[in-house]
């Protein structure tokens, strides 16, 4: 839930408790003071008429407007004190019996000798219609305040919180190794510019990292290229001589095969260093099926050998923008690598489309596992003399140029799909 | 031949200069573009085997001096960097060929023959290690007279087994020499058993004499007769 609504919510909440617990204090006190009036009343009233009665003798009760009175036996007590109380009255209002509360007052009195009680009223105004006039005053109030409110916290919230929104975007749009320093929007408000302090120092030292560790592998992979070239000119040197015993050279055969694989995977991470530098990156229309036929032509021999059958259809002639180098290493990777992880008699099935290209082939392996699938030096075959990095290059080239790449394991069939920036 | 090689890294320059000498060669060095220039302008060289990547400027240099001066002088050139400038420069400058570092020292010695082919010999140029003849720049071979019926991968191996005579070849600069890059998707190097296989068979049926030995665990050699 978005910020805005959550504060809108809570305060709407909070305001609708807010009121109705008023709403409900100002009920029970208007309710009280009316009661109070209401008394102040009965009880100047009650005074007026027991000093009017002090003076009248007992004929004169009979004639008492608004006061009912009552005769007590000529030798009852007179009950000094003055009460106060709840009544209602009945009232019929089309066939409905209704009883409306009124308050009371009861005294008693000698009048001319004689005792008696008497009892003056008055209607209190009905509960339910003083609520009423309160909700109907109350509500309108409210919404109102209630609209306004979110009115407000909206435009507010625009213009408080664009710092914030700015960061989070300049943060999701980060790359450790984009071409420019990411920055940081400045701001008034002291938590977001302290905000923006803290993820300028961040992204700096991510950057920085990130370069430092950049720079190691492609100075360590270039520095071991002399000396790799140096153990392989004089282990070849080397097995020339007559000197050697048929062990002898059986052994420098074998430590030449691991200098090669160590070139290889050499060559790889410098590849792949160049490809995240960016140093391939001039792109120009390029049509795609003429590269693939020219992978599958050299490979031809080799597809033979291991009685490969190559299907390759192109149903469509895309030439979206790629970098030639680039994508002569992709294609190549790729279908070597369909190859290589072939079975013998395998089928290897390669169809372009007009958006896409899928490269297929048949494996002894079952489904590769797609998270891992393209991490360095993770191989299928451990034993395998490959370098592991094959499908790293194919998928940081395919980051380089906008490509999306993905895998899928259907009928036995290993397939890649690379997808091109589709044209307009 | 006389040679000149251009080469900082010391212990390169010595097993070049080795190397060639074993070959029969005369082989000067020049271990800066200061001492390359110095050296064309006084020598005249059959080849120079220039690194790109020199302590004191770049091989381009020397390249270009070499053109102005001896244009006939046939040129190798040889860079740490992959680079397709360096490559598409150099050539564009007039070198011959092009190698990039690490490479196997005979296949350094394959296309430096076929520089000194392609340069010093005119009309015809043959390999003659009697019965079999070679004509590299007509892409065909004969044994006792007789045409051999080659693939042209199997005259390449040969070829490169030919120019490289008495040398042991490991299987991997033997399949790096046909397949290039694509060497290592060839797992087992079972295609290059094969492919020995075939033409020595065909080498056979014409001749006694068989021309490949096997050195086992490592590679082949070739034997004249």
């Amino acid at each position: 839930m978005k910020l805005l609504t959550k504060t809108t919510l809570l305060y709407w909440g909070a305001s609708l408790i807010g009121f109705l617990i008023a709403g409900f204090l100002v009920i029970q006190l208007m309710g009280q003071e009316m009661r109070h009036e209401v008394d102040e009343d009965l009880a100047y009233q009650q005074a007026e008429i027991s000093a009017f009665l002090a003076e009248v003798d007992a004929a004169a009760v009979v004639a008492l407007p608004m006061v009912t009175t009552q005769a007590l036996p000529p030798d009852a007590q007179i009950d000094p004190a003055v009460h106060l109380r709840d009544s209602t009255y009945t009232e019929e209002d089309e066939g409905e019996v209704e009883y409306l509360p009124l308050r009371i007052l009861q005294w008693q009195q000698t009048v001319g000798g004689k005792p008696y009680a008497f009892t003056i009223a008055r209607a209190l105004l009905e509960q339910d219609d003083a609520l009423e006039a309160i909700l109907w005053a109350m509500v309108p109030v409210i919404l109102a305040l209630s609209l306004l409110t979110a009115i407000f916290l909206r435009f507010m919230s625009q213009r408080l919180w664009r710092p914030f929104r700015e960061s989070l975007a300049v943060i999701a749009a980060f790359r450790p190794h984009g071409a420019q320093e990411p920055h940081f929007p400045a701001s008034s408000t002291t938590e977001f510019a302290q905000l923006t302090a803290i993820l300028q120092q961040m992204t700096a030292k991510v950057r920085h990292d990130y370069q430092i560790q950049k720079a190691f592998a492609e100075n360590a992979a270039h520095e071991l290229q002399t000396p790799i070239a140096i153990v392989q000119a004089k282990l070849e040197t080397l097995l020339q001589s007559r000197a050697l015993t048929d062990k002898d050279m059986q052994d420098i055969g074998a430590m030449l095969e691991a200098l090669q694989r160590m070139r290889r995977i050499n060559q790889g991470l410098l590849m792949l260093t160049k490809i995240e530098n960016r140093q391939f990156s001039e792109m120009t229309p390029l049509p795609i099926a003429p590269v693939v036929q020219r992978h599958l032509a050299s490979m031809a021999e080799l597809a033979a050998l291991k009685g490969i059958t190559i299907h390759w259809k192109a149903l469509a002639e895309p030439a979206p923008l790629l970098n030639p180098i680039l994508t002569d290493l992709l294609i190549g990777n790729l279908l070597a690598n369909a190859i290589q992880h072939n079975h013998p008699q395998g089928r290897l099935e390669i169809c372009l489309h007009a958006t896409h290209l899928d490269i297929a082939n048949t494996s002894e392996a079952q489904a590769l596992d797609a998270a891992q699938l393209y991490q360095r030096f993770q191989k299928q075959d451990a034993a395998s003399q490959g370098t592991g990095l094959g499908l790293a290059i194919v998928k940081e080239i395919c980051e380089a140029m906008g490509l999306k790449i993905s895998y899928a394991f259907q009928e036995n069939l290993h397939t890649f799909t690379i997808r091109f920036a589709i044209q307009n | 031949m006389k040679l000149l090689i251009v080469e900082d890294e010391t212990q390169l320059h010595d097993l070049l200069r080795q190397e060639m000498r074993s070959l029969g060669h005369v082989a000067e060095g020049a271990r800066t573009v200061a001492e390359a220039l110095e050296k064309v302008d006084l020598y005249r060289y059959d080849a120079v085997i220039l690194d790109i990547g020199l302590p004191d400027g770049s091989g381009m240099q020397v390249l270009r001096r070499i053109k102005a001066h001896a244009p006939q002088t046939g040129v190798l050139i040889l860079s740490a960097k992959d680079s397709l400038d360096d490559k598409l420069q150099g050539l564009d400058l007039g070198a011959d060929d092009y190698l990039t570092k690490p490479f196997h020292t005979a296949e350094l010695i394959s296309r430096l023959k076929a520089i000194f082919r392609r340069r010093n010999l005119q009309g015809r140029v043959e390999l003659q290690f009697e019965p079999l003849v070679m004509f590299p720049e007509e892409n065909r071979a004969t044994m006792a007279g007789m045409a051999l019926d080659l693939t042209p991968k199997e005259f390449e191996l040969l070829l490169y087994f030919a120019t490289n005579a008495g040398r042991v070849l490991t299987k991997v600069e033997i399949a790096e020499h046909l397949w290039g890059d694509l060497a290592d998707t060839y797992d087992d190097f079972d295609f290059i058993y094969a492919h020995v296989k075939n033409l020595r068979k065909k080498l056979l049926e014409k001749d006694g004499w068989d021309f490949i030995k096997t050195i086992y665990g490592v590679g082949y050699k070739f034997i004249a007769p």
